[in-house]
């Protein structure tokens, strides 16, 4: 409502009421005495009415254009406050803006002073009164500026500008400005709020630079109770259950009560602002006001700082500032923490042997990063980086193609990382083996921007596993050795007991040789004989009686029987001699005592052993010999006559049906040449490289051990010989055997004998000094 | 005439040589041996009769049952030492050969099968080897009776103690006695 038109209502209201009263006795006059002078105080009354009324409008009309001026003013009204020569103070006149400001319409304060003295706040209203005796007394103007009840309800300020002007009849009247500057004091308060928190945050990195995490969040929630106005301020540590310590304090760790702010901000993980009375916490009563902001990394809060017990409430901006302070300590404490993390992690780098590298996925492998320690290799990271040398260049050149090959390989296959082991080159020229662990760093086209190596010194390892490798073979070689060894112990017991069951044959053979050959002597002299005393006798008769003879004679054929007697006893004793020779052979072949180093006719060796197995030959093969004369050959021939029989039992069941087998030997220099050459099946090529390997065989089960060449081998290497084979699938293998006439080094005769290992068991390196 | 005994525990054996023996001449360094044999073919028997006749020459099998032919001979040659002594073996091992040349004294060792001429060379040359050493023995000991340094007497014990071993000791008893077989004493 206008103000204006609701004072003309309010002025004029009596005179109408008047007005109204009057009509009423005109037209419906009560029957009383009393209306006479009753109607004639109302007409009066009127009359002083309209007389009064007409005297304010006249003024009214000529401040008029000052009215509204005040009237218009924002935030402000005017007032003329007159205070009289009894005292009583009354407003003459307030502008329309004091509703605005206050809420009170100018005609409730124009009608009860009091109303405004009641909106201003009980602390300043001492203060008003002050000043305005003071301004009476003296005459001055005096300012003010107090609090005051805002239209809203709240508290706000105002300024007051009042210039007194004393009248002759004793009063006082101020002309007054009362502006609301709640608003710029907020402002500049604000204001000098933000320059205080620049102030603060200015402080907070050299504060982080010497204080730790705890003393540099407590001296900023500190200085954010100062500028807030807080009077307490305190700072919980959080630990992994949610428990809270106080910090600096220190005191047992406790939950946050239900229901506090405290445990509100924790739970909201945001600031929580209450001003009014909330839950105690540990180290602090009951506060009155109470802010609390949880300070959080990655979610789980790790510090809780409160302010509490300021003396009005807490608003946006003191949150801010707690939130602004104590936050950027925390960024500070993170930052240092990750400095000092990263400063750490450097040194510790720089302390391993591990070297990190980033290499551009680019031609030439750019060094983007180094590891410092890279000078262990005698190089600095500036260079590397700047590439001098080129990364490349560190690889060995015989690793280089390698390490490229698989860098592409790798980088082409989608891989995010790899291992890598190759030799690096330090600037001294030393090659170190290191292990390079690569993760290939990759923009969202999968498309590899960059290469980061770890580098590890693997030589140490590298050396340790050659060496072991080289156990390993020595030790595979040894056990080869020994298996050759175990082999011929073998091969060698079976021939022992071969030869000492050959030996008892033998002997037991000897025993009816030795009659059936003397009586076959004796017989031969005994036909003799005979034929003597026949001679003698035929000599005695006479014609006739030699006629009557010559048809018994006939009849028995005595002619041819007395001429073929001798050649009979001839033949026997011949194949008897030939009987005695194998079994001489057989004893050669397998006296024990044979195994010492002697002197031996090889060609002979050849024929006993052919004695031997001629069993096992004389069906299917045609033996030709073709042996030339040969030197005495120092050499353990019972082990050579093994190696013969084994070479030539190998030839007979390579052949199938029918076939040749030729023995051929030569003397060329120093050394003799053993051939024994067959027309068999022959070996075919992918088996030519084991036939000298131990238990390697083709032949059916039972046929074969696998031995027989493999023992042969030994043998022949033992006495510094070699044995060498051509063969031809299908047409026939040549087994050659070469021996020098005298093997440096093999022992004398006396070192073998009987009671020495049988043949075959001896080593085949009978001396360290004869060539492996 | 030369007493021979042949042992082998095979009678085909014993037959051969008992045939060679007869037929073939045994002659060495210009003398011919007139050999008397006789053959055993266990060595129990051997010895049994080696204890009562005197032999020239034991020519012994070397394998045989019970006894081998080395512990015959060193047997045969406690009883006849004067005899020779040979091994005809079909088991030519050299430990054989040893101990019969170290223990036994053999003077020769002829393999199985045998050749009948160098067998009975060998017997020869071993008879006539022994007649010599006998020879140059009896020899010796007339030299000596004649240089006075053996007497008719001792010879004469030398030979009854050869036929008869411990024949020319006395043993005395403690109280003047003649004790005949000291084993008595022993005896309760």
């Amino acid at each position: 409502m206008n103000p204006r038109a609701g004072a003309l209502v309010l002025q004029t209201a009596p005179l109408a009421v008047l007005l109204g009263a009057l009509a009423w006795l005109a037209v419906d006059p009560p029957d009383t005495a009393i209306l006479p002078p009753l109607a004639a105080f109302l007409t009066a009354l009127a009359l002083w009415l309209i007389a009064v009324l007409a005297v304010a409008r006249r003024r009214e009309s000529a401040d008029a254009p000052l009215r509204a001026l005040g009237d218009n003013l924002p935030h402000a009204y005017l007032y003329q406050y007159q205070v009289d020569a009894r005292g009583t103070a009354r407003f003459l006149h307030i502008s329309s803006g004091v509703e605005r400001v206050h809420g009170v319409s100018a005609a409730a304060v124009l009608a009860d002073p009091a109303r405004l003295l009641d909106l201003t706040h009980p602390d300043d209203r001492a203060a008003i009164l002050a000043a305005e005796t003071e301004s009476q007394r003296h005459g001055t103007p005096f300012e003010l500026t107090l609090r005051a009840r805002r239209a809203d309800g709240l508290w706000g300020w105002l300024h007051l500008h009042s210039v007194p002007h004393a009248a002759d009849d004793g009063s006082v009247t101020w002309d007054g400005l009362a502006t609301d500057v709640t608003r710029e004091r907020e402002n500049s308060r604000a204001l000098r709020m933000v320059a205080r928190r620049v102030e603060a945050l200015l402080a907070l990195p050299e504060e982080a630079e010497r204080l730790d995490e705890p003393a540099l969040l407590h001296g900023a929630l500190t200085r954010a109770a100062e500028l807030t106005g807080s009077r307490t301020a305190r700072l919980y540590r959080i630990d992994a259950r949610g428990q809270l310590s106080s910090v600096p304090e220190d005191e047992a760790p406790f939950p946050a009560p239900a229901g506090s702010a405290g445990a509100e901000a924790l739970r909201l993980g945001t600031a929580v602002c209450r001003n009014q009375p909330d839950a105690p916490l540990p180290g602090l009563a009951t506060p009155s006001r109470v802010v609390c902001l949880p300070v959080a990394d990655e979610g789980a809060a790790q510090w809780l700082a409160l302010l509490a017990n300021r003396d009005e409430d807490y608003t946006q901006a003191e949150i801010d500032t707690l939130r602004l302070i104590v936050g950027q300590a925390w960024q500070l404490a993170k930052k240092r923490k990750a400095t000092q993390a990263l400063l750490l992690a450097n040194r510790v780098l720089n302390a391993s042997s591990v070297i990190c590298f980033r290499w551009r996925a680019e031609a030439g492998w750019p060094v983007d990063y180094v590891s410092p320690n890279v000078r262990q290799w005698g190089y600095t990271a500036e260079a590397l980086c700047a590439g001098r040398p080129p990364f490349a260049d560190l690889v060995h050149p015989d690793d280089l193609a390698r390490v490229a090959d698989e860098v592409v390989a790798h980088t082409a296959a989608g891989r995010t990382g790899y291992l890598q082991e190759y030799r690096i080159r330090t600037a001294c020229g030393d090659l170190r083996w290191v292990l390079d662990e690569t993760r290939v760093l990759r923009d969202a086209d999968g498309t590899a921007l960059a290469y980061d190596g770890i580098l590890t010194d693997i030589t140490d390892r590298r050396r340790a596993e050659e060496a072991m490798q080289q156990a390993l073979a020595e030790q595979q070689a040894l056990n080869r050795k020994l298996e050759e060894a175990h082999t011929q112990l073998l091969q060698s017991e079976k021939l022992a007991s071969i030869g000492q069951l050959a030996a008892g044959v033998a002997h037991e053979l000897n025993n009816p040789l030795g009659f059936v050959i003397s009586n076959l002597g004796t017989l031969d002299t005994y036909l003799r004989d005979l034929m003597a005393v026949v001679d003698a006798g035929a000599a005695l008769l006479d014609e006739a009686q030699r006629a009557r003879l010559a048809p018994v004679c006939a009849a028995h054929d005595f002619d041819y029987v007395r001429g073929d007697a001798f050649t009979l006893i001839a033949e026997s004793r011949e194949g008897l001699d030939r009987l005695r020779r194998i079994v001489q052979d057989l004893k050669t072949f397998s006296r024990p005592g044979d195994s010492e180093w002697r002197e031996a006719d090889l060609n002979q060796g050849l024929e006993s052993t052919l004695n031997i197995v001629w069993n096992e030959l004389k069906y299917k093969c045609t033996v030709h010999r073709d042996l030339g004369e040969l030197p005495p050959v120092r050499c353990r021939i019972a082990q050579l006559n093994q190696v013969f029989l084994n070479l030539l039992v190998n030839a007979g069941q390579a052949i199938a049906e029918r076939g040749e087998i030729t023995l051929r030997t030569r003397a060329a220099g120093e050394s003799v040449t053993i051939e024994i050459s067959d027309t068999g099946c022959g070996i075919s090529p992918e088996h030519r490289q084991r036939i000298f390997d131990p238990f390697f065989t083709t032949k059916p089960v039972g046929q074969g051990t696998g031995l027989g060449l493999s023992l042969a081998y030994g043998i022949i290497r033992a006495h510094q010989g070699r044995i060498e084979v051509d063969s031809t699938p299908g047409q026939g293998s040549t087994f050659r055997i070469v021996l020098p006439l005298a093997p440096a080094g093999p022992p004398d005769d006396g070192v073998v004998s009987e009671g020495a290992p049988a043949p075959g068991a001896a080593s085949p390196d009978p001396s360290p000094r004869s060539p492996a | 005439m030369s007493r021979i005994l042949i042992l082998d525990d095979e009678e085909s054996i014993l037959k051969a040589l008992r045939r060679v023996m007869r037929a073939a001449p045994c002659a060495a360094g210009g003398r011919t041996f007139a050999l008397e044999v006789e053959a055993f073919s266990t060595p129990q028997a051997a010895l049994e009769r080696a204890r009562h006749e005197p032999f020239d020459l034991f020519l012994s099998d070397y394998r045989m049952p019970e006894m081998d032919g080395i512990a015959f001979l060193a047997a045969a040659k406690a009883l006849q030492p004067d005899a020779a002594r040979l091994i005809l073996s079909g088991y030519a091992d050299l430990n054989a050969l040893v101990r019969a040349v170290n223990e036994v004294g053999i003077d020769r060792f002829i393999a199985k099968p045998w050749n009948d001429y160098e067998l009975m060379s060998a017997i020869a040359q071993s008879l006539a080897h022994r007649e010599l050493v006998l020879e140059n023995r009896q020899l010796a000991n007339l030299v000596r009776i004649e240089m006075g340094e053996l007497t008719p007497e001792h010879l004469e014990a030398q030979r009854l103690e050869a036929l008869e071993p411990g024949i020319t000791r006395v043993n005395w008893g403690p109280d003047g006695s003649v004790l005949l077989d000291p084993d008595l004493l022993e005896r309760p």
